[in-house]
Parts: C-alpha cells; sequence; structure tokens
C-alpha cells in the first residue's frame, strides 16, 4: 500500500506538466492531477447572433439553455455532461490562443502577454486553423437555426462587464 | 471485507458508473456524428503526425459508427461486470472508457473518466489474477488514487485565499455552466453559510488520509463523501463522479482493516 502511494504521488505530481505529444496528451485521464476548482475563476463563455437571409445580425445571446430533465441530473445528465464537454471546448480555445499568442510573443521579443483586446480571427490562418476553434464554430452552428448566417464570440469576466476575447467572422450555416 | 467481496462490489458499482457514461454517450450520439460538433474529421487533424498505423485505427474506431460500436461494447461490459467473474468485461470496459477519452482529447467528463478507469482497471487485474498480489497491487492503487484525490483537492484549494475566506463556494456555483438554481445560490451567498460550506468541505478532503486508519473512520468518511458527491450532482449535475467515486470505496475499505 505504501508503494502504491509513492508511486501515485510522483505520478500525480508530474500530472501537473504539459506535454508536447497529441497522443500522449489524449491519455492524460490515465494520469490525473485531482487538483479541482484550485483556482475559482470566471469561465469564458461562448455567445451567438444570427441572421435569416441577407438581414441584420441580431442580438448576442449565450449558447447555455436551461437544460432539460433536471429533476433527474444527480443519476442521468446526457445534456448537462454534453454541455460541460462543450464549455471545455471554449477553455481549451482559449488556452491555445494563449499558447499561440506566447508564441509570437517568444519570436518578436516584446513579451506582451496574451488577451490584451478583442482579437478578430477572420483572415487569420493560424487562429482558423486551430482545432479548437472549428469545434467551438461547430458549437455555435449547433445553438443558431439551420440555414442562417451566424457569428460567434467568446468573452472572458473582467470588471465592469465580459470582455470580447475573440470574435469570428460572419459563417454560412 | 476480504479481497473477493471488495472486488464485487466494485464491479457492481463501476458498472452503473460505466452504463451510465455509456448510455449518456450514446444519448447525444448526433454531436458525434459527422455532421456533429464532435466530428472524428475534426478531433482526429490533431494526430496528423503520428504513425500511420495509429491514424488508420483510429479513422476506424473513433469515426462515428465506430465510437457507436464502442459505447454498445461499454454498455454491455457494464452490465456484464455484476453478473460474471471472467476477466473480459473490465477489460472491454476500461478499454472503452480510454478510447472515449482519448477521442475527445483526453476527457469527456474530466476526473470522472480518469476514476472510472482507475476503479475498471482494478477490477480488471483482481478477474484476470484472483487473490494474488496483482489483485491486492490494483486495490491498493484504486485505494491510494482515492484517498489523493480528495488530500490533493483539499489542499490545493487551501493555498487559495479564495478558498480560505469562504468566498469562493459563491464564485463556483455562478459559473453558467452548471445552471446551479437560484435558491441554493442564494443561500451560499451568505457568508457564514458559504465559510461553513467552505470549511466543512475542506476539513473533509484533507481530512481524508484517516480512513486508512480504521474501519470505522474509513466508514465514516465515505459516507460523508457519498452525500458529498450527491450533493455535487444534484447541485451541479456532476452525476458522473458520484457513482465513479464510490466504486472506488470497496479498494479503500478492503486496505483500512
Amino acid at each position: 500500500m505504501l508503494a502504491a502511494l509513492v508511486v501515485v504521488v510522483a505520478v500525480t505530481l508530474l500530472a501537473r506538466r504539459a506535454v508536447s505529444s497529441p497522443l500522449l496528451d489524449r491519455m492524460r485521464a490515465l494520469c490525473p492531477a485531482w487538483r479541482f476548482f484550485d483556482r475559482v475563476t470566471g469561465s469564458p463563455a461562448l455567445l451567438v447572433r444570427f441572421a435569416a437571409g441577407a438581414g441584420e445580425l441580431g442580438p448576442w445571446s449565450s449558447v447555455l439553455g436551461k437544460r432539460r430533465g433536471r429533476s433527474m441530473r444527480w443519476l442521468f445528465a446526457p445534456h448537462d455532461n454534453l454541455a460541460l464537454a462543450y464549455q471545455s471546448v471554449v477553455d481549451r480555445l482559449v488556452h491555445d490562443l494563449g499558447e499561440l499568442e506566447a508564441g509570437e510573443d517568444d519570436g518578436d521579443g516584446d513579451g506582451d502577454g496574451a488577451g490584451a483586446g478583442a482579437n478578430t480571427a477572420e483572415g487569420d490562418p493560424a487562429v482558423v486553423g486551430l482545432v479548437s476553434y472549428e469545434l467551438v464554430t461547430r458549437i455555435a452552428r449547433a445553438h443558431v437555426p439551420a440555414g442562417t448566417r451566424f457569428q460567434w464570440k467568446v468573452v472572458v469576466p473582467a470588471e465592469p462587464a465580459p470582455e470580447d476575447y475573440l470574435v469570428s467572422g460572419v459563417v454560412a450555416a | 471485507m476480504t479481497l473477493a467481496v471488495a472486488v464485487d462490489w466494485m464491479a457492481r458499482l463501476a458498472g452503473v458508473a460505466a452504463a451510465i457514461a455509456a448510455l449518456e454517450l450514446l444519448c447525444v450520439r448526433d454531436a458525434l456524428a459527422d455532421h456533429g460538433v464532435f466530428a472524428w474529421r475534426v478531433l482526429g487533424r490533431e494526430l496528423a503526425g503520428a504513425p500511420r498505423a495509429i491514424r488508420v485505427l483510429a479513422d476506424t474506431v473513433l469515426g462515428h459508427r465506430g465510437m457507436c460500436s464502442v459505447l454498445v461494447l461499454q454498455l454491455g461490459a457494464a452490465l456484464a461486470l455484476p453478473c460474471t467473474s471472467h476477466p473480459a468485461p473490465p477489460w472491454i470496459a476500461f478499454a472503452a472508457v480510454l478510447l472515449t477519452a482519448f477521442r475527445f482529447r483526453g476527457t469527456y467528463n474530466g476526473g470522472s473518466d480518469s476514476m472510472l478507469l482507475i476503479v475498471t482497471l482494478a477490477v480488471a487485474l483482481a478477474r484476470t489474477a484472483p487473490d494474488s498480489e496483482v489483485a491486492r497491487g490494483g486495490l491498493a492503487y484504486a485505494a491510494a488514487q482515492l484517498v489523493l484525490s480528495y488530500f490533493v483537492s483539499g489542499v490545493a484549494k487551501l493555498r487559495d485565499r479564495a478558498w480560505r475566506s469562504g468566498r469562493a463556494v459563491p464564485r463556483v456555483l455562478a459559473l453558467p455552466q452548471y445552471q446551479v438554481s437560484d435558491r441554493v445560490r442564494a443561500a451560499l451567498t451568505r457568508p457564514v453559510l458559504a465559510r461553513l460550506a467552505t470549511w466543512s468541505m475542506l476539513a473533509f478532503e484533507c481530512g481524508f488520509p484517516l480512513a486508512l486508519a480504521d474501519a470505522t473512520t474509513c466508514w465514516a468518511l465515505m459516507a460523508i463523501g457519498a452525500c458529498f458527491h450527491l450533493a455535487n450532482a444534484i447541485v451541479f449535475g456532476l452525476n458522473r463522479f458520484l457513482w465513479a467515486w464510490i466504486a472506488a470505496y470497496p479498494a479503500l475499505l478492503y486496505w483500512s482493516r
């Protein structure tokens, strides 16, 4: 039992290290870090707006709608867990963009850091090419009526009001 | 609790956890289709640099049809877990949960995926080599991970001033993705209740290693743990954590004797 504890402690501490290999990263469920809510910060939120035909885009709204079957969600919660998976994708996009910006800062050496002002994704292949970006676009598409043009944005918590972090171009549904 | 009884109970509870996980994903399988959010042709792009054999295997197994087959296999293995001591069901459940996590870029439901992997692995080892050091090692690993899951989480929170002051609980309750009811949020926004809830939880998490001291303490802490996870399932919708964690409890009870 003691040997098992030593191994597990070592692996749990190592689990905090980032791995560059996508293959190894996808196996990280085998090495949990167990740090639930260790830092409570607000989450980025995904908002969408849409327009039918050539009309104006409507108001922004959150993709988090009221979910069904809440009384039994302690037992069976497919839509709640899917929504959490969608949120993980949004969190991952913000993380991937931060890494992109950090990489650019390393390149030009001005060390500005990430997240200063809203980034517009349109026309930036490095952003649009991210898997996370396409997944977020698909999440947004799943929350607008079929056949409509739509646009999405990720907002991050800030005082006095949430700030735009990334705004997509207008997408044909 | 004997080794065999502990393994049987872990198998029953892991069967529930794995069945719920498979059924939930089958309910939302449209999201895994080629037109869905989690289409494999998008998720699989990150494996472009992987060896060809792995890419071909992944495309076959993790596409929509393949993934639905994996989930059906997982469901079948989960239902078989309490009914037979054959090692195949836990190994199939372990492989299916791992494939699902792999498909979703590491995890679909966070820590519950990890704990379910740990429990199914422990059961698989115990049923492959019954009443052996391998079986005891598997349960030791599960018990160790269970203890660490609470202890590390508690210590990590203790280091944050927001948790120590009781301000973190209202913030967590306000996170929109959990859709916590207004009544619960109102109750736990009150400073006294927020601090009480916070310090009760921290005391439980940081004190959990005491479960190894003796069986009585173990039972008491497991009862508190089950209530903690049930509360999280009701308030936050974190249902999978309830079943995955209590599936590991028999391993801890075995080692606390």
